[in-house]
């Protein structure tokens, strides 16, 4: 008889796996490609299951939103695992995509989200007290958030990312901007774009992108147009025989007509800077401001985000609202690494009443504290929270491995 | 400048938007799909291709790609293979959080990521001779926290990010964890059968002996377990389907683990011939000669020490009343209630003013506790006997102090200077955690998932708590 061998008795049920087989899953072992592909289409397939699935707690159902979310972040995770396994060393382990192991997941995963979604992301909910995490060691996205233990102890490799980041991040920018317009264009107030303004974005959008898709009025507007290179002078042009044509219309009464005398370009140029703005502090808070792999393309995440850091909410003060916003405002174009430019961003906060006399240095940890409160609502987001900080500290910024601190 | 002009950095964004990359966008596809055509179109032009990659190596796929890829029309295989693909990349590409590893000495610690701003109390800890772990009690397949002194132990990599993690040792972790920190069920009638965990635990130390490094740990568990195994045998034999499975498979293991570390106990001969029929029968009969013994109730304890206070005559006039959160970490397991973990305190006057301290006794509850009194800056110590469901003690106290503060410890477990809210937040993240096990295997509904197979499936103390009539 030895302690570590489990004597299983006699009553093993139909169907129910073996010791031996539950074993035989768990070990690691060689795979070629074609297995690999095998086990995520497993994977898949459970996906499917979860989201198809009636489960219910002890209140009813839960919403499909809920179902589809959960089953996504527990197929992600195990797409991980079996990533991270088979390109460390070319195995696979079967466990990681059995039913049982997911379904398990999958229960666990739906139950957090649905007391998550009733209290840490409750900042839409107005009135709502503020959520407290039901635990300070389960973050919200904890199936998004392997950890991959790689140190000498384990002969794990690390990988640097193949390519350079910044390489990568333009073209993810522009992949974005036609929804963060259409984003904007359906939203009112200080993070919304006004029917004129939205106007011009789709237009600046279409010229200069190629992409996104114009309104009726947009296409008339761009016929009138007869040399686009000048298309804001332009856009003034027609934007003021359009106020001719409208005062023409409703001067038939006798009324004079205020005088409209030439195109008014301020107004365009006003209008182009405003939707730049918004864009790319979208940019800051939807790419710069995620955690890495996870730029936030969801309608649905930009406005909850927005709200975050347009309207007053328990999760940031004012004052780190403000600073978000500035910070947006000056994303560097230039280099085009998204961060925030840091000569600009302090003369522009320093309009703030709050901070006319903040020195360089207290505005930029003042925004890096911002920016930590705010990372963590973003989906994906893992604890503690990688994004590329204006500080570039390392807390934040993903960083090689430290084979160990000698100290 | 003046509104009419752009910015410099307004014109260098525009000059970016001015010079897009040459391919098609394809984010709504990586959000919701491909169709047949487009997918085509990317697998043929490496370009596409290529494109896809860079994009998706910063946003993640969207659902409706997923489920797009799933099925075997040719648009699911075509989405399939551009989303394995894809996600082949993005593991490629991915910025792997890395634990934090530290080295002290010789001590080497390894916190994952997740982990990293855990209360370690919180966490299901096993020690080793060898080194430490502690795991997340509701996430058993993650890497646990690990320490170990010199060389990395083989258990390193057994629990490592590339194991299967579903290590033994999690399950006696959890089972210690429970041990510890369930907060009792907190029904008079159905209260915390300790017995039964006790049992469990004993097995999986037994099975762990080889990692523990002796069988010193399920001798101890295992001591005056042989009674409550004998128990188990008939009180299971109305237990049905998995929870039936679940008894079923302890009690072999049981049995040789029981005959193997108290061998000279009085229950040893009819342990050995339990062992033995359950080597050789299909099934189990009922034990003739064993009670079917529970453990006792727990005599029904008052509502609140409110009502207990209100109850007890005191003629004189109280001048200051309060609650203080009692820290579980301060106390022995469920020696409060699991509704009352407050301690009522209350000064009466008098000739002499007196301080009145009431705990509520919980499940498993102890001879007595302190209670830790600082009034004006004085401290003193004020035993607190416990008189059926009731600790409760009285102080005399020189003069009606001006600031009193209260604390309730048992002798073994010292004092705990947190704050009252870091303790009520400790409370509620065990109950969460409590409470989150019950929702899985009982309260969640369809998909139903064979537990017996998994490491964290229910103890039987688990279940009989939450099901009186098991």
């Amino acid at each position: 008889m030895t302690p570590d061998k489990g004597v299983r008795g006699s009553f093993v049920g139909n169907g129910r796996l073996s010791d031996e087989a539950k074993a035989e899953l768990q070990r690691p072992r060689p795979a070629t490609e074609k297995e690999l592909e095998e086990l995520l289409r497993q994977l898949l397939d459970l996906l499917v299951e979860c989201v198809g699935s009636t489960i219910a707690d002890r209140s009813g159902r839960y919403t499909e939103q809920l179902k589809r979310e959960a089953a996504e972040k527990t197929y992600d995770y195990y797409v991980f695992r079996l990533m991270t396994n088979w390109r460390a060393d070319g195995t696979v382990i079967p466990w990681l995509a059995h039913r049982n192991v997911f379904f398990h997941k999958f229960k666990r995963t739906i139950r957090d989200l649905n007391r998550h979604n009733t209290t840490l992301r409750g900042v839409r909910k107005h009135g709502q007290e503020e959520p407290k995490p039901v635990s300070r060691f389960i973050p919200m996205d904890a199936a998004e958030a392997p950890d991959i233990i790689v140190s000498r102890v384990h002969g794990d490799r690390w990988r640097a990312p193949e390519s350079t980041e910044a390489q990568a991040l333009t073209p993810m920018a522009l992949e974005l901007i036609p929804r963060i317009i259409s984003v904007l264009g359906t939203r009112t107030g200080d993070s919304g774009l006004s029917e004129k303004h939205a106007q011009l974005a789709r237009i600046l959008m279409h010229l200069e992108l190629g992409a996104g898709s114009l309104a009726e009025d947009d296409v008339r507007l761009l016929w009138s147009f007869t040399d686009i290179r000048v298309w804001r002078s332009q856009v003034a042009q027609a934007w003021h025989e359009q106020a001719l044509a409208d005062q023409q219309q409703s001067t038939g009464n006798g009324k004079r007509p205020r005088a409209l005398t030439k195109p008014n370009q301020s107004e365009v140029n006003e209008g182009t800077r405003r939707v730049l703005q918004l864009t790319k502090t979208c940019l800051y808070l939807f790419i710069t401001l995620a955690p890495p792999q996870r730029a936030v393309a969801r309608p649905e995440t930009m406005h909850q985000l927005l709200d975050l850091v347009f309207h007053s909410n328990k999760s940031l003060t004012t004052q780190q609202r403000k600073l978000l916003q500035h910070a947006g405002k000056n994303l560097q174009p230039g280099a085009w690494q998204f961060r925030v430019h840091k000569d600009e961003f302090v003369s522009s906060a320093r309009t703030l009443a709050a901070f006319r006399t903040s020195t360089e240095d207290e505005l930029l940890e003042d925004l890096h504290q911002a920016e930590a409160a705010f990372a963590p609502h973003v989906p994906g987001q893992r604890t503690p929270p990688r994004f590329r900080c204006v500080l570039e500290c390392s807390d934040h910024l993903p960083q090689p491995p430290k084979g160990h601190i000698d100290d | 400048m003046t509104d009419n002009e752009l910015t410099s950095q307004d014109v260098a964004f525009l000059e970016l938007l001015a010079s897009p990359p040459t391919v098609d966008l394809v984010l709504d596809d990586i959000l919701n799909g491909f169709s047949v055509e487009r997918a085509r179109e990317v697998l043929d032009s490496p370009e596409k291709l290529n494109h896809l990659l860079t994009i998706v190596a910063q946003v993640a796929p969207g659902l409706g790609w997923k489920l797009a890829s799933s099925g075997t029309t040719e648009a699911s295989r075509l989405n399939a293979q551009l989303l394995f693909a894809a996600l082949q990349h993005r593991a490629e590409t991915a910025d792997i959080d890395t634990p934090l590893v530290t080295q002290l000495d010789e001590l080497t610690t390894i916190v994952p990521g997740r982990l990293a701003a855990a209360d370690r109390a919180l966490l299901a800890h096993v020690a080793l001779p060898d080194g430490d772990l502690w795991w997340d009690p509701l996430n058993l397949d993650e890497p646990p926290i690990v320490a170990y002194q010199g060389d990395a132990p083989r258990w390193v990599a057994e629990v490592g990010p590339q194991s299967a993690g579903q290590h033994p040792l999690g399950r006696y972790a959890l089972g210690r964890w429970l041990f510890r920190w369930h907060p009792g069920t907190g029904q008079h009638h159905n209260p915390f059968d300790e017995p039964l965990l006790r049992l469990e635990l004993g097995v999986l130390a037994w099975q762990n002996a080889s990692h523990l490094g002796s069988t010193e740990a399920a001798t101890h568990w295992l001591r005056d377990s042989g009674t409550t195994l004998l128990q188990l045998v008939n009180r299971v034999q109305h237990w049905t389907g998995w929870r039936r499975e679940l008894a079923d498979d302890l009690l072999a293991p049981a049995a040789d683990a029981y005959l193997a570390t108290q061998p000279d106990s009085g229950p040893a001969a009819a342990i050995r011939e339990l062992a033995d029929r359950l080597r050789h029968a299909d099934t189990l009969v009922q034990l003739s000669g064993i009670d079917q013994l529970r453990p006792a109730d727990f005599s029904a304890a008052p509502e609140s020490a409110e009502l207990a206070l209100v109850a007890g005559e005191s003629s004189n006039q109280v001048i200051a009343q309060g609650l203080v959160t009692i820290d579980p970490r301060c106390v022995p397991p469920r020696s409060i209630a699991r509704r009352q973990m407050q301690a009522m305190w209350e000064v009466v006057d008098g000739p002499n003013p007196e301080l009145h301290v009431l705990v509520v006794a919980g499940e498993t509850p102890v001879e007595g506790l302190q209670a830790q009194v600082v009034a004006d800056g004085v401290e003193s110590v004020l035993e607190l006997r416990r008189t059926g469901s009731l600790y409760s003690g009285n102080l005399q106290l020189e003069q009606l102090p001006d600031r009193l503060d209260v604390q309730i410890v048992h002798p073994e477990h010292g004092r705990d200077s947190r704050s009252a809210n870091r303790r009520e937040d400790f409370i509620a993240d065990i109950e969460s955690i409590i409470e989150t096990r019950q929702e899985i295997y009982l309260d969640l509904t369809d998909l139903s998932v064979d537990c017996t197979v998994l490491v964290d499936r229910p103890f039987l103390a688990e279940l009989v708590a939450w099901d009186a009539e098991l």
